[in-house]
């Protein structure tokens, strides 16, 4: 069966149809051509040419010119743009010019670069000069590393490897670091919230080391479509940037569908679980045969519809080995199988969170079906892309959730046809991360006495570390003196370099994954049922002091759902706003968080239903970090609707709406950010709704929620009043039964008082 | 007074330091004193020490290393050209930030070794100092070190470089001891760190020596302080990691010239196996002859040898080896597995093949109803291989 007979039967199946709110379909987008440069090589030109190139996109064009006249780039491009050849074919130019030169290409993760230097030692063979490319990372042999630091024009590698493997070991690099004319930022949108804030802060050390060595790279970044790729791009290596989003690349025809599970519960507003929706589908489309990549949100849905569809897959008689699973946690080489074979087909249907949302090379599937909004525009546009990546025809399945986003993007479809809403943030100047990097800095290369790492404030953290005895300071110069090795104690995907270790003990001790320390206590807590490739584990024990977690398979009916308590306290206002009404004011700060695991729900299979709960004693977890807040007047609340409980209904409400609807304008996960509503704040005694950043430090999401906040509560309040329940339900304020009677009413009468429309 | 009044006056000194980098501080004094030292460049100053001592009597001029390097090192080489070296840094990690604050360097005249010692009592005190070395550099033909290859000579010169200076070593010929060192010992020493070796073999003991995992805290402490005596263990430590340097060059070279001078039952054992590799007859049967009867390296030797027999399609004298070996604990797989070989694709006689396969096997199988080794469990399946095709052979 191909792709149009199962569009014709999915057609034609009504029940299937019913559900389908918006049936998209993106027209073939012919090219738009320009010829290849006067000053080309021509053996460039003849790879190309063998390769069915005869010109290049006008996108390609205009990077090519840009660069060439020495300015850095962003350029967006979605999914089988040419983006590849955009940064290629000015490095490649370049190196043919002047044999010494140098690039750095550096992609997110190590499955990413090992495609790309494939793809770059495609052109080499092509050209027969003695070009060489590289990867280089945790799994390259000694005995190679040391050709590729004398001799490798294009290095491939990831930021983690820059940070801890090529930074600190710069004078192995001189030839690099002599000639660097390029470093290449591939998927750069990627490198927001903490990942980006680390990033920026490598970046900042490349830079100096290239200083020390005399040169001074331009920089090509590649992004998928956000709101802000160039303000996000000068961000990160603190440069001015050009932007390039004309795409001249073609585009196949891409059928895409919005999909509502219905209603089960009109009261409630509770839609039928995406999960079992997903199932519904995947039973039609899993007897064609054709080759499907299912999305799921979370590590527990990807394990929760894994263990689904092999049951479907007994059902319908397909081997369980054609069905599997993908996540961070499974260990590497598990990885690079399940790759391996959805690449080769063997494998038929395959179950990931996003990690396979990158572009790391599985070939062309037929179907993405998210089960639940991916959680950005663009990640959807991401995954979307996963099926027919070339010009073939392709089709995406978009199964929304009940929860306020899911139901708010498939109200308003229009976010795939108009330009993007979401900007991605981040903080270079979080504390514990900047000194992080400030210390492996100093390892690298003393600091000079004036020496600028981050505007204003270098100084002052240098001489703090001096009083640390990390640093010494001698003759206005920092150097490091520690016996350690900074850039190991630090990882640039955590905020805390921490984590706890997963091991089963019915299976000689086996590492099974690990966990990052805040995830910990909600996860791996004692009694919690654990799931990795839809094996369900008990938690014997978690051994805090060890960081370990003992489990040990058993076979159960049920999840657990962890029950956690937070409590806050503001530490300092920073800023707040000097606009007067007397309504509302808002803060943005700093605060103290502390969050405590203190039990569970054990929630069964199929019906979710709650069967019974636990205690956990685990320590709190503390954080301080940065925070936006709002207080009310209580003068504001005069109508006697008003009484103090509907006052806290109605903030629950409106809490529950932006804390879902805040991902849509600043790109970050909804578990990224707490937003935590009370009627009497202890720190003003008023109605007060916080939003603080989970993550030690903060990286700048709630510093930019400051900034947007009234478009915000705009997009809540017509997302609120839109809303077709009577009472409140999970797409808008919240179940009904948890929010109150009158929590949608009095969201709105809260949200109406707002001065929001000047 | 008590002692956080003595350290309070410690750190008061150096916290003057701090604001007069360019002075010599008196703990830098007390250790020129010490060491009968020298200060070097007042400005950014560092220290100076040269001490020397006998190697010993009626030295040559030259040493070879041909046998024991496996043909690596194939002239022989002069003495008098060697630089050895050794550093003493702020952490084993390596990496841009590890600073090397004492530079031992060491050369032969005559019957004596000279030792020069350099060392920097802050950062940033490199730049001089290395403009000085980089003018004696030239003098020498050849670098010894031990464990330099990996460790010593990539963080010196990564120095050079982060001082924007030429390197002058960068091309010299490098001998790491501890290749020769680990192909000699490593089956017969728990370990072939320096210490045990001077222990075990070079007969040398340190006294009040300093472990070399405290040896960064140590000088971070003296930075932080100025208090002297571990800076003074640490010198006197780097001193004697440079004199047991030519000692073991001395050694080595001893045993390349006069093998059967080697007592240590390990070295013989391993002798045996780089003169089969080298081919060289002769001196693999003077060493089986003039092994003691009771030494533990006899099945080794014995081993090498038959290897040799094999080689040059001598049969029954490694038919006689291989009879004697099977009844050494050690060697008996090795000796019916090369039985069997020889029946099997000499002789082809499958039977006589099979019978010293099964009795591998049934050793094997008694061994195994003892405790569980990972040797035998890794001839258990050759062996068992090995039977199935004779008795297809043999059907």
């Amino acid at each position: 069966m191909n792709l149009e007979q199962l569009l014709d039967y999915l057609e034609s199946d009504d029940g299937f149809r019913r559900q389908i709110t918006k049936w998209m379909v993106f027209e073939e987008q012919p090219a738009n051509y320009a010829d290849f440069p006067q000053e080309i090589d021509s053996r460039l030109k003849d790879y190309l040419q063998t390769r069915g190139i005869e010109r290049l996109y006008t996108h390609q064009l205009e990077a090519y010119k840009k660069i060439c006249s020495g300015e850095n780039v962003v350029i967006v491009t979605p999914t089988a743009s040419g983006k590849t050849l955009s940064y290629n074919l000015p490095v490649f130019q370049t190196i043919l010019e002047k044999k010494e030169s140098r690039a750095l290409y550096l992609f997110p993760t190590k499955a990413l670069s090992q495609d790309q230097v494939n793809e770059a030692q495609d052109i080499i063979d092509h050209l027969k000069t003695d070009i060489k490319a590289y990867t280089f990372d945790g799994d390259t042999p000694a005995d190679v590393r040391r050709t590729i630091r004398a001799a490798g024009h294009i290095v491939v590698t990831n930021p983690d490897m820059l940070h801890q493997g090529i930074l600190p070991h710069h004078t192995l690099w001189i030839k690099l670091f002599e000639n660097i004319k390029f470093i290449i930022l591939d998927e750069v949108h990627t490198y927001r919230g903490v990942f980006g804030s680390h990033l920026a802060n490598v970046i900042r050390r490349l830079k100096r080391i290239c200083a020390f060595y005399g040169s001074k790279p331009q920089f090509i970044c590649c992004s998928a479509t956000i709101a802000n790729p160039d303000e996000l791009a000068e961000k990160l290596i603190e440069e001015k940037v050009v932007l390039i989003d004309q795409n001249g690349a073609p585009r196949g025809k891409k059928h895409f569908l919005f999909y509502n599970p219905p209603v089960v519960n009109y009261e409630l507003g509770i839609r039928r679980s995406v999960v079992s929706e997903v199932r519904q589908i995947m039973r039609k489309i899993m007897p064609t045969g054709a080759q499907t990549i299912i999305f799921a949100r979370s590590r527990l849905r990807v394990e929760i519809l894994l263990t689904y569809l092999l049951e479907l897959a007994r059902e319908l008689k397909i081997p369980k080995e054609r069905i599997r699973g993908y996540r961070g946690g499974y260990l590497p080489k598990e990885r690079r199988q399940i790759e391996q074979g959805i690449k080769n087909g063997q494998i038929q249907v395959v179950v990931s969170t996003n990690a396979l949302e990158l572009g790391i090379d599985i070939g062309q599937l037929d179907v993405a079906i998210m089960a639940g909004y991916p959680g950005s525009v663009a990640s959807a546009w991401q995954q979307s892309g996963r099926a027919g990546r070339r010009r073939s025809a392709s089709l995406t399945i978009m199964v929304a959730s009940s929860s306020p986003l899911d139901q708010y993007i498939i109200e308003h479809p229009e976010y795939f046809f108009h330009k993007n809403p979401e900007s991605a943030q981040i903080d270079r100047e979080n504390l514990s991360i900047l000194m992080s990097h400030l210390k492996c800095g100093a390892f690298e290369l003393p600091f000079v006495k004036d020496e600028v790492f981050s505007p204003d404030i270098t100084g002052h953290l240098l001489d703090f570390l001096v009083d640390e005895n990390v640093l010494r300071r001698t003759e206005d110069k920092y150097f490091w003196m520690r016996d350690v090795y900074p850039a190991d104690e630090i990882s640039l995907r955590n905020a805390s370099p921490e984590n706890v270790v997963i091991i089963d003990n019915s299976d000689q001790k086996k590492v099974i994954g690990e966990i990052d320390l805040f995830a910990a206590p909600e996860m791996v807590h004692k009694d919690a049922i654990y799931i990795h490739d839809s094996v369900k584990y008990h938690v014997d024990e978690l051994d805090w002091g060890e960081k370990r977690a003992y489990v040990h398979r058993v076979n159960v009916d049920h999840f657990t759902d962890a029950i956690t308590k937070t409590d806050l306290k503001v530490l300092d206002i920073l800023e707040e706003s000097d606009e007067e009404n007397q309504v509302i004011a808002k803060y943005f700060g700093e605060v103290a968080v502390t969050r405590v695991t203190t039990g569970y729900k054990k929630v069964k299979f199929h019906t979710h239903e709650n069967i019974g709960m636990g205690k956990v004693y685990l320590p709190e977890m503390e954080m301080q970090t940065s925070a936006v807040w709002w207080e009310f007047e209580d003068s504001a609340f005069g109508d006697d609707f008003f009484e103090e409980s509907v006052i806290g209904e109605g903030l629950r409400g409106i809490a529950y709406a932006l804390h879902n609807l805040v991902p849509l304008h600043i790109m970050c996960d909804v578990s990224d950010i707490s937003v935590v509503p009370m009627v009497r704040a202890p720190f003003s005694r008023k109605p007060t709704i916080y939003v603080y950043d989970k993550f030690q430090g903060g990286i700048g999401l709630s510093k930019k929620l400051y900034a947007i906040d009234k478009t915000v509560f705009k997009a809540v309040k017509i997302h609120i009043s839109a809303c077709p329940c009577k009472q409140g339900c999970p797409a808008c304020t919240g179940p009904a039964l948890e929010g109150g009677q009158s929590g949608k009413e009095s969201a709105i009468k809260i949200l109406q008082l707002l001065p929001l429309d000047d | 007074m008590d002692i956080s009044d003595k350290l309070s006056f410690y750190k008061s000194s150096s916290g003057n330091e701090t604001h007069q980098p360019s002075a010599v501080s008196s703990s830098l004094k007390t250790l020129a004193d010490h060491f009968n030292g020298k200060i070097v460049y007042p400005h950014a100053p560092y220290l100076k020490i040269v001490r020397e001592e006998s190697l010993g009597d009626s030295l040559q001029d030259a040493v070879t290393l041909k046998l024991l390097s496996r043909n690596e090192i194939n002239e022989p080489l002069a003495l008098d050209g060697i630089l050895f070296f050794d550093l003493e840094t702020t952490g084993l990690a390596g990496g841009a930030g590890t600073y090397a604050f004492l530079l031992g360097f060491g050369r032969i005249a005559g019957n004596r070794i000279i030792v020069e010692q350099y060392f920097l009592p802050d950062y940033g005190r490199e730049y001089h100092l290395f403009e000085q070395l980089n003018l004696q550099f030239n003098e020498f033909s050849c670098l010894v070190s031990y464990n330099g290859k990996s460790y010593d000579y990539p963080l010196l010169r990564s120095r050079f470089l982060l001082n924007r200076q030429k390197f002058k070593l960068e091309d010299i010929f490098h001998v790491d001891l501890l290749h020769i060192a680990r192909r000699l010992w490593k089956d017969s020493l728990p370990s072939c760190d320096l210490k045990s070796i001077e222990t075990e073999i070079l007969g040398v003991n340190r006294e009040g020596d300093i472990p070399g995992a405290y040896i960064p805290q140590a000088y971070f402490n003296f930075i932080r302080t100025g208090i002297v005596h571990e800076v003074i263990r640490i010198v006197n430590h780097n001193y004697t990691d440079i004199t047991s340097l030519a000692r073991m060059l001395l050694y080595f070279s001893q045993i390349e010239n006069n093998p059967l001078t080697a007592v240590h039952h390990g070295i013989q054992a391993r002798l045996a196996k780089l003169a089969y590799e080298a081919e060289d007859y002769t001196l693999l049967q003077k060493l089986a002859g003039n092994i003691g009867p009771d030494s533990p390296a006899i099945p080794e030797v014995k081993k090498m040898l038959s290897l040799f027999c094999k080689r040059s399609r001598n049969w029954p004298e490694a038919l006689s080896l291989w009879n004697e070996l099977v009844n050494s604990a050690s060697h008996r797989f090795f000796a019916l597995e090369e039985l069997a070989k020889y029946y099997e694709h000499i002789e082809a006689d499958y039977k006589e093949a099979i019978k010293y396969t099964s009795r591998a096997l049934s050793i094997i199988r008694a061994l195994e109803e003892i405790q569980y080794d990972a040797n035998t469990f890794f001839y258990k399946e050759s062996f068992q291989y090995r039977y199935q095709r004779l008795v297809q052979k043999s059907a």
